[in-house]
């Protein structure tokens, strides 16, 4: 069995062992303040092989890969891509997020990309308004959207063969 | 001059004005824009959560096709198709191993010859000089979000922390730019969807700044960052500032219709808020 640190740098190239707790990362980073554990207490228990205490915090539900971490990070550690890696390998363990709505919308994404070719918004944004219970209230500004043609209200099939055919060939690489 | 265009698919959505004025502008000035062929989506966010290879792969398929085509560079207003295109030339360009599995998956050798360019770029160095509408009483603070800038090593435009190129644009045309501290801030990209607490906190924070720096209008490049910080402001208290694509500005000081330039599409009102300023 891998330790966390290999199994991250596996997939996303990254060596989190390079880090030595500045804190640049967590004094940028814009969601930290909601965070249970702070990018650089991630990054720690993720170099003493803590994967439950990661995957059972709320932090890479909550980090939106704005960069700022990966851009001020002294030692070059693309923690963003740590943090995508942490998010896969919660996929693949299929460990219960700590708010679901993030990996759900992960899941419509692929759905649609699958079905669709693109991003099908109206479907992925209604769903998931329906799913946290919010879609009545927001049923004034769908209407908003789509009266100023802001959002399609049925899917545009895009290249759905094209884009399938190329998942179909990334699986041989990797879990999709 | 003329550039092959990939629009994305925001562009002929939520978008849509970002595009007229961007079309609208390039006629202005003598560029054409010739849609990409064939074009799929960029595979953007929620992609690089799931598979990085099918990350690269997909944004690497629509490179190939412009390569294909005997085409050398593309342009890409949407600032998030322009991330995803970027990061898989850069992680191509970095890892011989990517570089095979990206093309077995899309079936073409692909050279990475394409240079994707940000019309921001293009507008940065044409010299304004014939502006013909005085928008010099219009305060403006140009936001540039994350995804242009962030990481500098991957996209190498402008300065991450301080970036410039929309600034000199709006200045040149004639808009009293305002120096802010917020130009890079994350607007929380999807979080409307999936964290709302943490969303109206991110856009709460960057609109209340904007308008304590004193300005009338935001300009972005990004149909994200606009989408974001414009239609959300009515469940808020205070802010009420117009967001506006740097296209639509440019636009405007070349005394281009509104209309044309979609300014009544967007979700807080720009031509009264426009009005009102040149009146002062």
């Amino acid at each position: 069995m891998h330790t966390l640190s290999l199994q991250i740098r596996d997939i996303v190239g990254e060596n989190v062992n390079l880090c030595y707790q500045c804190e640049k990362c967590t004094s940028g980073c814009p969601v930290s303040l909601e965070m249970e554990l702070v990018p650089a207490q991630i990054m720690h228990a993720a170099q003493l092989n803590l994967k439950q205490k990661i995957l059972s915090a709320n932090s890479i539900w909550l980090c939106a890969s704005c960069e700022t971490c990966t851009t001020r990070c002294p030692q070059g550690i693309d923690i963003s891509k740590v943090m995508d890696a942490l998010r896969i390998i919660a996929r693949r363990e299929k460990v219960k997020a700590r708010i679901p709505s993030v990996p759900r919308f992960y899941n419509l994404c692929l759905l649609s990309l699958r079905l669709v070719g693109c991003i099908y918004e109206m479907g992925v944004a209604g769903f998931l308004r329906m799913r946290s219970g919010t879609l009545i209230k927001d049923m004034p500004l769908a209407k908003e959207f789509i009266s100023k043609g802001k959002i399609r209200f049925l899917p545009k099939f895009r290249n759905v063969k094209k884009i399938n055919r190329i998942i179909s060939r990334v699986k041989k690489y990797e879990s999709v | 001059m003329k550039y092959p265009f990939y629009p994305g698919c925001s562009m002929h959505s939520s978008a849509k004005e970002y595009l007229a004025s961007f079309q609208a502008i390039s006629r202005y000035f003598g560029v054409e824009l010739e849609e990409v062929k064939g074009w799929t989506c960029c595979a953007p966010t929620a992609v690089h959560g799931i598979s990085p290879l099918l990350s690269t792969a997909i944004p690497a398929s629509n490179l190939a096709s412009i390569e294909a085509d005997g085409k050398d560079c593309v342009m890409v207003p949407c600032a998030a198709c322009y991330s995803r295109f970027k990061c898989a030339a850069h992680e191509i360009a970095k890892s011989k191993e990517t570089a095979k599995k990206v093309n077995d998956c899309i079936g073409y050798e692909f050279k990475n010859s394409v240079k994707i360019l940000h019309p921001l770029e293009i507008y940065n160095e044409i010299k304004h000089e014939l502006v013909i509408k005085e928008l010099s009483k219009i305060n403006v603070v140009a936001y540039y979000g994350c995804l242009l800038t962030r990481p500098p090593e991957v996209k190498q435009f402008d300065d991450c922390e301080n970036p410039q190129s929309m600034d000199n644009i709006l200045r040149m045309i004639g808009l009293n730019v305002i120096d802010w501290s917020f130009k890079t801030d994350c607007c929380g990209a999807t979080f409307n969807l999936t964290n709302k607490e943490v969303f109206m906190r991110l856009t709460g924070k960057i609109l209340a700044e904007a308008k304590k720096a004193g300005a009338d209008i935001i300009a972005v490049a990004c149909p994200l960052c606009q989408v974001n910080l414009d239609s959300y402001q009515y469940e808020m208290k205070e802010p009420n500032i117009p967001v506006l694509y740097f296209s639509q500005l440019i636009g405007l000081a070349y005394g281009i219709d509104g209309k044309e330039l979609g300014l009544d599409r967007h979700f807080v009102k720009c031509e009264e808020v426009i009005e009102e300023c040149l009146k002062r």
